[in-house]
């Protein structure tokens, strides 16, 4: 009788308090470690998806630089590849150089190049409207972005028919700062 | 008494079942949120390296092109030729390469047909060479004329 009784005493026994804390604690790690490994892939999850459209911004600065050599140079025959290039001389009329880059505007300056300098050296503040990106400085409408496009290029050898030009988009995310950068040569291939 | 020990026997372990059932879903959920987030990733980098080896290509071809602008590259030996050309140092990082092969064939009018295939790598271009890494990224341009 004694025997059954310690038995039955011991099988239903609960848990100490140390017992519970312990398991408690060992489920908390186990599901904070879990927890952090979810917030950080959603965090990465929107830089990503800023990346992408940092990427396609990027793109389209080459695109249009590429289209304005297209349709300046190659297609009219008064302009020569050598006003093309001295877009890219550091002084003005327009100097896009790395140190002041340029930014493309929907409203044509004096020069046929859609081009302006940004107003300040780190590039130019992009505003969105509608899925559509323009310069937030001259206002074209839209609220800000979050990106920043700087165009800028530099002649290879003389510049005569060979430049070099960069697209780079930069925004800021969390505590860090990220950027894409594209570059390309263009030349002035064809005879006249 | 035997039976009441034993349904207090059967009803042990919850508390096991259920912290080991809901670690389980949340470990799910989050392996599937990182998978997620992980291809999402490789997918964004081969977006930029996909650029990069497009413009690469593009560069090599406009300077082929360039070259070529008096017909001097590649002469052709018996009415036909086939030569390559690596340009390299390309991009922003001046890693990005391509190599252009251009060649030059005559048909038996005597009329000459000149292909230039530019295939560009996202890098592997250092130096005067283009030898694309083995995770490069390549892309290719073709004109003929």
């Amino acid at each position: 009788m004694r025997f059954f009784s310690k038995k039955l005493n011991k099988s239903s026994r609960g848990f100490t308090l140390v017992e519970t804390l312990v398991a408690i604690s060992i489920f908390t790690v186990s599901l904070l470690g879990i927890t952090s490994v979810l917030a950080g892939s959603l965090s990465h999850t929107s830089y990503v998806k800023q990346k992408m459209t940092a990427i396609y911004l990027a793109q389209e600065g080459i695109e249009y630089m590429r289209n304005m050599r297209d349709t300046h140079v190659l297609y009219d025959s008064d302009s020569d590849f050598s006003v093309f290039s001295s877009v890219f001389n550091p002084n003005p009329p327009i100097g896009c150089v790395q140190s002041s880059p340029c930014g493309f505007i929907s409203s044509p300056p004096p020069p046929p190049y859609l081009l302006a300098k940004c107003s300040q050296a780190s590039g130019c503040k992009l505003n969105v409207d509608n899925g559509n990106y323009y310069l937030a400085n001259p206002p074209d409408g839209g609220s800000d972005s979050g990106f920043t496009r700087k165009i800028w290029g530099r002649k290879v050898g003389s510049g005569q028919d060979e430049v070099k030009i960069f697209s780079k988009v930069l925004w800021k995310q969390g505590s860090g700062e990220y950027s894409v950068t594209f570059s390309e040569n263009l030349f002035d291939w064809i005879d006249k | 008494m035997m039976m009441n020990t034993k349904a207090k026997k059967s009803n042990m372990g919850f508390v096991m079942l259920f912290a080991v059932t809901l670690s389980a879903i949340l470990l799910s959920i989050a392996l599937g949120v990182a998978n997620i987030a992980f291809r999402e990733a490789k997918f964004s980098a081969n977006a930029r390296d996909t650029n990069d080896a497009f413009f690469a290509a593009d560069t090599g071809i406009e300077s082929v092109l360039f070259s070529d602008k008096n017909g001097e590259l590649c002469p052709p030996v018996n009415g036909s030729s086939s030569c390559l050309y690596p340009v390299a140092g390309l991009g922003d990082a001046g890693v990005s390469c391509a190599n252009v092969t251009m060649s030059r064939a005559t048909d038996a009018s005597g009329n000459v047909t000149i292909k230039v295939v530019s295939k560009g790598y996202n890098n592997g271009g250092g130096g005067n060479s283009c030898i694309p890494n083995v995770n490069s990224v390549e892309r290719q341009i073709e004109v003929n004329y």
